[in-house]
């Protein structure tokens, strides 16, 4: 790829003063990145975190590889962005009042530093040590790196001193070494750093991404009051949120939808889908049905959306959601059944049956919130067996805690006097645990029909051996 | 004038005089109708697509009623098949379960159809069971939990209503299990017409039997004394099929 004449012409920036002659050399993008460094001297105090990432966001509009180095400094990979803003200058221009208004607004002293040349660790030395230079050609790094004194470098405060020890002051003295001796002595830090600084070796620098918020309100000039008028504004809300996702290529699983009434009370509803959705509709028809369940006093002023998790944009097909709606042949911007059913049940009323082993019954099974099945994908395969197989049979039924059965003499009754027509089959278990379980298990059947699951407890008839029943009902085989 | 040895006064013999003159006239009439006796049965007889052989080979059956295809699939028991019009369960629609009491074998009944359908990939459905649904038995029996969803009886009355409503609806649902003491014939109509949507199967659990329900199919279960070798046993009577007038009543042996 050849650089644009305007991008090689940068050298005769007024404020960029060129060391080679990039004008008559082609081959400014002859590395795989060209970096352009910004250093902001009133942020070199201690304390000022924030403001170097809202200058960095600002730098998004040129490129979105951005790295902060330093709280004081930025690192921007430019090389892909050159032909479009017309080269170095061109690129600089546009991004100078943006970051001119924005030190304004932070009240900083309008004033940084620009270096750019193939080389991450260079531009930012640079730009450090108060050289606006453009260096196009890495072979151009070494003489101009020369005069920057060691105590300018990014290294370890040990390594400087021991530098200077030496009587090495400048850079131009390190590159008159052999790279292997001053690796020997001084250790791999240095020799990585000055390889670094004449682009040899990529920086391993930690990219910076933006951290995502999507928080819109509206105010309507009239209040609402009904469901519908809170759905008409959430709409242009989720519109919106929609433009933001499409933007980003992100979806999103969960948002909060907050309502402010007249009195200024607020009232936060959370909206959460199985799967990462972008549509609109989705939203619309979850927030239906929460509204439907809620109830609102007073009439509505002010509606928000604020989604702050996202996730990267899954491909159309490429999502098990999506693959399994075109299964079943439903339509794409339809939410998951469960979904559905969540938003106007409550996630706590939709369970899947879980399976343990364990030879208590009633920890054996239980229900578990759907949401925390492992797999999203559905399971077409029945779970595997790892040999635990409950001993006898057991009903399809269960009471969640077992019930105490009447006797007549001394024979359990539940509804009529039962027979006894398997059993017993003893379950002994949670020793460990000092609530210990002893039981005989009967299969039994009433004069209805019914058949039944019923135990013995064989530590309860032992400690009231004639006051209360011992028999008690565990489930129904249905 | 009525003449006692007629075979006309028989009234198999004028229902299919009828039938013969008008060939519309019954839902279930169909060429090969010989008497309206057989109405049903001719059902159980049509040949089994080579083509729609489920997981575990049971045959699923189109029946070729009228304009209205009704696919069925067996029941896993050969004598139920042979009450049910169609010779199986309906694939899809309302099929209503009336028993007066609870665990008298009414889960084991479904049981095969439950197996099958648990290891499609649409879901299955829960909705208020009477009590918790254990799961190391389910699984025992050989259902895939992990394709079950459960919404417990706690859940308010119109609360469960709406559920079975949009699950039925719902492609992503195989097949619904709901549980309700009774329910009007236009709440069943409802319903049923949301299982036509969606094609869905739905099973409905009631104490009491709705009068002219629109439900595809509504069974009453009865206990039954166990056989003589101890094995249990169900009575199964066939309320109403729609589309078809057939009725009879069976007494079934459960698998152990």
């Amino acid at each position: 790829m050849a650089a644009n004449s305007y991008a090689l012409r940068t050298g005769s920036a007024p404020h960029l003063r060129p060391v080679t002659q990039p004008s008559n050399k082609p081959g400014l993008l002859v590395g795989n990145s060209f970096w352009y460094a910004l250093h902001f001297p009133g942020l070199s105090q201690e304390g000022y975190v924030q403001p170097i990432k809202d200058l960095a966001a600002l730098c998004l509009s040129v490129s979105d590889h951005i790295y902060i180095p330093g709280q004081d400094v930025l690192a921007i990979d430019v090389r892909s962005s050159l032909r479009l803003f017309g080269g170095m200058r061109g690129l600089s221009r546009t991004l100078r009042p943006a970051l001119q208004d924005k030190l304004k607004q932070l009240q900083l002293p309008v004033l940084y530093v620009e270096a750019a040349s193939p080389s991450a660790a260079a531009s930012i030395l640079l730009s450090q040590t108060h050289q606006n230079l453009l260096i196009s050609q890495r072979e151009g790094l070494r003489s101009v790196l020369g005069s920057i004194a060691i105590e300018h470098l990014m290294l370890d405060k040990k390594i400087k001193k021991r530098l200077a020890g030496c009587g090495l002051h400048y850079l131009r003295d390190l590159w008159r070494l052999p790279a292997a001796a001053l690796r020997l002595r001084f250790g791999r830090e240095l020799s990585d750093y000055l390889s670094q600084l004449l682009g040899e070796q990529k920086s391993s620098l930690p990219r910076w991404h933006e951290r995502l918020v999507f928080e819109q309100s509206i105010t309507p000039d009239a209040q609402a009051e009904t469901p519908a008028d809170i759905l008409v504004l959430a709409a242009l809300l989720l519109d919106q949120l929609n433009a933001f996702l499409r933007k980003h290529h992100k979806t999103a699983d969960q948002l909060l939808l907050g309502l402010t009434d007249v009195r200024q009370q607020k009232l936060s509803i959370e909206l959460s889908t199985r799967h990462p959705v972008r549509e609109s509709s989705v939203w619309l028809m979850l927030l239906e049905h929460k509204l439907q369940k809620t109830m609102i006093n007073s009439a509505i002023t002010s509606v928000s959306v604020l989604c702050s998790h996202f996730q990267d944009y899954c491909p159309g097909g490429a999502h098990p959601a999506q693959s399994r709606a075109q299964l079943s042949g439903s339509d794409k911007a339809a939410p998951d059944l469960l979904e559905l059913l969540s938003a106007r049940l409550g996630k706590d009323a939709i369970f899947s049956i879980h399976h343990e082993e364990d030879y208590d019954p009633a920890a054996a099974g239980n229900y578990q919130p759907y949401e925390h099945i492992q797999a999203i994908k559905p399971s077409v395969k029945a779970p595997r067996s790892r040999g635990f197989i409950p001993a006898g049979k057991q009903p399809c039924l269960l009471l969640p805690t077992p019930m105490r059965l009447t006797t007549r003499q001394q024979n359990p009754v539940y509804l009529s006097p039962l027979t006894l027509l398997q059993g017993p089959e003893r379950v002994e278990t949670r020793w460990w645990t000092g609530q210990d379980i002893q039981r005989d298990y009967y299969v039994a059947r009433n004069l209805q029909g019914m058949r039944l699951w019923i135990f013995r407890d064989l530590k309860h008839s032992k400690a009231e051996p004639d006051t209360r029943s011992c028999w008690f009902l565990q489930g129904l085989f249905a | 004038m009525i003449f006692p040895d007629s075979p006309l006064n028989k009234p198999e013999d004028k229902v299919q005089q009828l039938l013969a003159e008008t060939p519309g006239l019954w839902r279930g009439n169909h060429p090969h109708n010989t008497s309206v006796t057989h109405v049903g049965r001719q059902y159980s007889s049509r040949s089994v697509s080579p083509g729609l052989v489920d997981l575990f080979g049971a045959p699923e059956r189109h029946s070729e009623l009228d304009s209205h295809s009704v696919s069925t699939q067996s029941t896993g028991f050969s004598a139920l098949d042979q009450l049910l019009p169609g010779g199986g369960w309906p694939t899809s629609g309302l099929v209503e379960i009336v028993s007066r009491h609870k665990a008298i074998g009414e889960l084991q009944l479904l049981m095969p159809l439950l197996r099958m359908r648990s290891h499609q990939p649409q879901s299955l459905l829960w909705i208020t069971p009477p009590y918790q649904l254990h799961g190391p038995a389910l699984a025992q029996s050989g259902i895939n939990i992990r394709n079950s969803f459960v919404i417990p009886a706690q859940t308010r009355c119109n609360n469960a209503l709406w559920s079975i409503e949009k699950a039925l609806q719902s492609t992503e649902c195989g097949m619904v299990l709901a549980w309700q003491n009774w329910l009007g014939g236009r709440v069943i109509r409802r319903l049923q017409m949301a299982a036509s949507e969606g094609k869905t199967l739905g099973v409905l659990f009631h104490q009491r039997p709705t009068p002219h329900s629109p439900a595809t199919l509504q069974l009453e279960l009865s206990a039954a004394p166990d056989s003589d070798d101890g094995h249990r046993q169900i009575g199964i009577r066939l309320l109403r099929a729609k589309g078809s007038h057939r009725q009879g009543e069976i007494r079934l042996r459960l698998p152990g």
